[in-house]
C-alpha cells in the first residue's frame, strides 16, 4: 500500500506517487515544519541535516544543508510559491553541487484516501548534464556499492 | 546458474530464460566457460537516465520510510495537541 511509484511524462517531467498511513494535515506538516523535515529528508543512512529552513508562506525561503558526517555534503535552496494547507504546495528549488542546478518547479498535492493520504509530486526531469552532475555526487554515496553487489551476483 | 537460482524460489530453467532475455536486450554479456556461463553487466547498458531514476527512487524510498516512522510516532500527535492548546 505504501509502494513508491515513479514515472516520467514525456522527456521533461517526473511524477512521484506515495501513500502514507496518516491524514493529509500530518503529511503536509511533515513537509513544511523544519523540525519535522530535519528528521526524515536525510538521504542515505549516516547523513544529517544541520541546516533546515522552511518559511511556509508564499515567497518564503527554503534552505537545506546536508552533511555526510565525513566533511562532505551539499545544499539546496528554494522559494515557496503557493501553499494551500493541507492540500497543495508549489515551490521552486535548486541543488548546489556546489554549482547550482537549473531551477526545478515542484507541485506536491496531498489527497485524503480513507484514513491515509495519497501524495503526488510533479517535478522537472533534469537535463542530461544535471543528471550527470547529480549521479556523480550520488555515486560516492552508496550507488556504486549497490552496482558492485549486483555485478557480483550476476558473475556467479 | 545454480548460484543464481539458489537464493530465490525459482527454478534453474526459469533463471535461464530470464538471463536469455537480459542477454538479448544487451544488458548482460555471457561467455562460455565449459559448462559454466559467467555473465556480467554490459558496460553502459543502463542508460544514465535509468541510473538517475534509480538513484532518485532509492533516495525517495529511504526518506519516505523514515517519514512513515515519524508519522506513526507519538511526536506528531504531541505537536498537534500543543498547537490546539487549552
Amino acid at each position: 500500500m505504501n509502494k513508491l511509484s515513479l514515472e516520467t511524462e514525456g522527456e521533461r517531467v517526473v511524477i512521484v506517487r506515495r501513500r502514507f498511513a496518516a491524514p493529509p494535515q500530518d503529511v503536509y506538516r511533515a513537509h513544511t515544519d523544519p523540525e519535522l523535515i530535519q528528521q526524515w529528508m536525510l538521504g542515505p543512512p549516516g547523513w544529517s541535516m544541520p541546516v533546515c529552513t522552511n518559511e511556509a508562506r508564499p515567497g518564503g525561503k527554503i534552505r537545506y544543508e546536508w552533511s555526510d558526517g565525513k566533511g562532505g555534503g551539499f545544499s539546496l535552496t528554494g522559494e515557496l510559491i503557493e501553499l494551500d494547507p493541507p492540500h497543495r504546495i508549489v515551490h521552486v528549488e535548486r541543488m548546489h553541487l556546489p554549482d547550482p542546478t537549473p531551477d526545478n518547479r515542484i507541485e506536491t498535492t496531498f489527497t485524503a484516501e480513507g484514513t491515509g493520504t495519497l501524495m503526488v509530486m510533479r517535478m522537472n526531469l533534469p537535463d542530461a548534464a544535471t543528471r550527470k552532475a547529480m549521479l556523480e555526487t550520488g555515486m560516492e554515496h552508496g550507488m556504486e556499492a549497490s552496482y558492485a553487489r549486483l555485478e557480483e551476483c550476476l558473475s556467479a | 546458474m545454480s548460484e543464481l537460482a539458489a537464493p530465490f524460489a525459482i527454478s534453474q530453467p526459469a533463471i535461464s530464460r530470464h538471463l536469455k532475455v537480459l542477454e538479448d536486450a544487451g544488458l548482460i554479456l555471457r561467455r562460455s566457460d565449459g559448462t559454466r556461463r559467467p555473465c556480467r553487466l554490459a558496460p553502459d547498458a543502463l542508460t544514465e537516465l535509468d541510473a538517475y531514476l534509480s538513484m532518485l527512487r532509492d533516495a525517495l524510498e529511504t526518506n519516505y520510510s523514515r517519514l512513515d516512522r515519524l508519522l506513526a510516532s507519538a511526536q506528531l500527535h504531541k505537536k498537534r495537541k500543543k498547537k490546539e492548546g487549552p
